[in-house]
């Protein structure tokens, strides 16, 4: 028993609402957890003191003990002060809950396919020494280890049987887990997920044979957080276009109709005519029609409703996907909350991988500072919650450092902008690493600059999308792709007039400048503010101290897919391939051919997959032509369940959105 | 790493999608339209303005997309589309008026019928291509114009 403890390695892995996936490895020996700098993980949340619980590893014995934190140790939803952890517990620290995890050392051993005396197929780790007798019997691990390992609770995947590449779903369910079976299975639950359900739906699959694996109630959970700390509240429009409608694969009537077909009926027909000058001139003579969040999200509601997704998507994390013994792909989820431990699996012959951002990233610099002075409130990443600073400047005025020159630093400096009107005392240095002196070109065009902002009315020029740029992107080998994407992409902001009006402004009143140099440490001040050390680019290299209230990151950096634990297993497991920017690399319909299993296939799509195919996955078009790309693949794959959505069927499709009704 | 962003939609179309979408849509809308004259005035002059518009259209397309690659966005404006209409329609109707085109003398042609028919054609394909195509055709979009997909 305790030979068996102690090749195990045990993990803290839970989920965040903002970060996503939180996994802590423990190492053998003392543990904190809390915002010290000395911390295994450090965790953004204000409820987490410094140093907030203690948790020991020796051999196999975990535990944890509270360290008088301020807002308390909970252990499967009682507060303890001191307890051993057994694996599956839950432990929660500020409203963060952690699941204990345990997993044999040497995971990478072969595996191997055997039938028992029932004759029920299994997969088994060869043993270590191949000399050993290939005991198998009831638990996976025997064989392997002397002692049998503790029977698992029921309905619970034990960990060892991770450790292999085939699993049997029959076995899953001889000790109690539900595995369900359908026809296609999502994980991710987010936007991406939701536009590839909406097309299964209108081509003619039944809500009951999709089943989508996600954390969040509505599809737009996760984004909705996002755009809202970002600073773009309902009312606020959004970076994409009138016809990039996740409600309707059709993009008609698109959101700008909608708009001005609202206007009218609400009689404000200067509106209706504006937003139709919009679309007709846009973006040559007016600039870019976008719509408001919040009518995407009614739109998205509205949709979500009509397609049954309430009934399609299933509570829980997807833990690992596995090829099954039945030759179909297996996704192991944990529905566990404090109180009870519980997993199920979902087996399909079609997997739909959409889990967005793997994480959110500071600036290195920015990051280092806050891991070496433990402070969250003064240096922020804009996609977190950061609202005690715009509060703070209400009060007190004072001076905003912004890093990154895209759009999330545009709506940041309209907010700050807003904010003024409370406070005039409020200033704005933009931190730029050099200056900005022409526009990308590609080809004979050139993309336009102005006070150091470069534009582009989306994050990629349009014929990204659906355009000349999408197919040469799609013929592109890996390296091309790289060098296409450098050239397309990079940091710009839509050309809104009242942003640049807004900036115009500042320049001319002097509460908004401009500053260049590659900073080369952050520090604390005494009275409670921050400093920037730069190597000033200009000025021939002299150094510039810059001392602000706050620093905001801007960037938007996301980090590469092994800070998701699960895409992490799965990268690992199967060896798969990752393209030119680091990513999954899929095929131009988005298959990870790498996880074909009999016929079964795995596709993927959004930001995890971005340096494949299409430039634009990470947006609502891009998901929805990922989709489409996915769903074809499918159709081609088992042509008896998926329709072709095009002429006469679409149009009777078309019509029963247009009347509300079920597909 | 790269940073997050956002999406957009119309046709940002391709050469072989506007050669693609201009004749699928002369040979049914445009055709539709060209009948309904031909019967109605009783001359087939129409039918042959009708394949002149497909005809020059393929050289216009042509011309098109080489402005298209001075727009970074690489797209075309709804603006765009309006215009294009106005100089082909004047275009076709200067070569007819100035007897260049075989097949089709120019007294067959008064400029008020031609206006009417040309028009009609031009409005009804532009207000079609604005939305309702998608609804038969949602990956129509997908495909830079093409009505056959892949690139
Ligand atoms: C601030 C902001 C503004 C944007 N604005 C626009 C815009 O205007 N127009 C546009 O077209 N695009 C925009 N985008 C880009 C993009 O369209 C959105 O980010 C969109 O939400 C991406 O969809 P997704 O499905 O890839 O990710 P998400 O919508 O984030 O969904 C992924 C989901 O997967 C869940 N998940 C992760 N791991 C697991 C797991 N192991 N098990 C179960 N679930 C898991 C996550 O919790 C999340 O809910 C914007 C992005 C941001 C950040």
């Amino acid at each position: 028993m305790a030979e068996l403890k102690a090749t195990t390695r045990y993990r803290l892995h839970g989920m965040h609402h903002v970060t996503g996936e939180v996994d802590v490895v423990l190492e053998q020996g003392e543990n904190l957890l809390g915002r010290d700098p000395a911390a295994v993980a450090t965790f953004d949340d204000p409820q987490v003191s410094r140093r907030h619980a203690l948790i020991t590893v020796r051999g196999g014995v975990v535990e944890v003990r509270d360290l008088d934190s301020a807002n308390g140790t909970y252990v499967n939803g009682e507060r303890v002060m001191a307890a051993e952890l057994r694996e599956g517990d839950r432990l929660r620290i500020g409203d963060l809950t952690l699941e204990l995890i345990g997993r044999l050392l040497g995971d990478r051993r072969q595996t191997q396919i055997v039938t028992s005396a029932d004759g029920a197929v299994m997969v088994v780790p060869l043993p270590r020494d191949p000399n050993a007798t290939r005991v198998v019997d009831d638990g996976v691990s025997a064989g392997v280890v002397a002692a049998p390992p503790p029977a698992p609770a029921r309905g619970v995947v034990p960990d060892e049987w991770l450790d292999s590449d085939v699993i049997s779903e029959e076995r899953l369910r001889s000790i109690g887990v539900d595995v369900q079976t359908c026809g296609f299975a999502g994980i991710g639950g987010g936007m991406g997920s939701f536009v590839w359900a909406d097309l299964l739906r209108v081509s003619g699959v039944p809500a009951e044979a999709i089943a989508v694996i996600g954390n969040e109630e509505r599809p737009y959970g996760r984004y909705e957080r996002l755009c809202r700390n970002s600073q773009i509240p309902p009312h606020e429009r959004l970076r994409s276009n009138s016809d990039s409608c996740p409600d309707n694969v059709w993009g008609f009537p698109a959101y700008a109709p909608r708009e001005i077909w609202r206007a009218i009926r609400g009689g404000d027909l200067r509106l209706a005519g504006r937003l139709l000058w919009q679309i007709f001139g846009e973006p040559a003579l007016v600039q870019t029609y976008t719509p408001r969040s919040g009518d995407v999200f009614r739109a998205v509601d509205r949709e979500a409703a009509r397609i049954g997704w309430p009934a399609i998507v299933r509570f829980g994390r997807a833990r690992a996907i596995r090829r099954s013994a039945e030759g179909r792909l297996l996704v192991i989820a944990s529905a566990s909350d404090e109180q009870h431990r519980r997993h199920y699996a979902i087996s399909a012959p079609f997997i739909h991988l959409a889990v967005g951002y793997p994480s959110l990233q500071l600036l290195p610099d920015l990051a280092e500072y806050r891991e070496a002075f433990d402070d969250r409130t003064r240096v922020v990443n804009a996609y977190e919650q950061h609202d005690h600073i715009y509060e703070q400047l209400r009060a007190k005025g004072g001076t905003v450092v912004l890093r990154g020159r895209g759009i999330v630093a545009s709506r940041i400096i309209q907010k700050l902008y807003e904010e003024r009107h409370n406070n005039p005392k409020i200033a704005i240095v933009h931190l730029h690493r050099s200056r900005l002196t022409g526009g990308h070109t590609y080809g004979s065009s050139k993309r336009e600059v102005d006070a150091e902002f470069e534009f582009q009315p989306f994050n990629w020029p349009k014929g990204c999308w659906t355009g000349e740029q999408r197919a040469t992107m799609e013929r592109a080998d890996p390296e091309e792709r790289k060098q296409l994407l450098e050239a397309w992409g990079g940091t710009t902001t839509a050309d809104r007039r009242d942003w640049r009006r807004m900036v115009q402004e500042g320049l001319r009143e002097g509460w908004y400048r401009s500053e260049y140099g590659v900073v080369k440490e952050l520090a604390p001040t005494p009275d409670g503010r921050v400093t920037s050390r730069i190597s000033n680019t200009l000025a021939g290299g002299g150094t510039l101290e810059l001392v602000a209230d706050f620093v905001i990151d801007c960037t938007g950096l996301i980090a590469s897919p092994e800070r998701s634990p699960l895409l992490h297993d799965l990268i690992d497991r199967y060896a798969l391939t990752r393209n030119a920017l680091g990513r999954l690399q899929v095929a131009n319909d988005f298959e990870v051919t790498g996880m074909r299993h009999g016929s079964a296939r795995m596709y993927a799509s959004g930001a995890i997959t971005l340096g494949g195919p299409h430039a634009a996955v990470d947006s609502f078009l891009g998901l929805q032509y990922a989709a489409y790309r996915a769903v074809e693949g499918m159709r081609l794959a088992d042509p008896a369940r998926i329709r072709t959505l095009n002429g006469w069927y679409s149009f009777v499709q078309w019509s029963r959105w247009a009347r509300g009704k079920a597909p | 790493m790269v940073a997050l962003g956002a999406g957009e939609g119309t046709v940002t179309p391709t050469l072989v999608g506007r050669w693609q979408t201009r004749l699928a849509l002369l040979a049914t809308i445009g055709l539709l339209i060209t009948v309904i004259f031909v019967l109605g005035l009783r001359s087939d002059v129409f039918l042959r303005v009708l394949v002149y518009v497909a005809v020059f259209g393929f050289v216009w397309d042509v011309i098109y997309i080489l402005i298209q690659r001075f727009r970074w966005d690489r797209d075309w404006p709804a603006a765009f589309q309006v215009l294009n209409g106005i100089t082909e329609g004047v275009f076709l109707y200067a070569v007819i008026a100035l007897g260049l085109l075989p097949f089709l003398p120019a007294r067959d042609v008064a400029p008020g019928v031609f206006l009417a028919h040309y028009g009609l054609v031009w409005l009804a394909i532009f207000l079609w291509t604005q939305g309702p195509m998608r609804a038969f055709f949602p990956f129509w979009r997908f495909h830079g114009g093409r009505i056959t997909p892949r690139t």
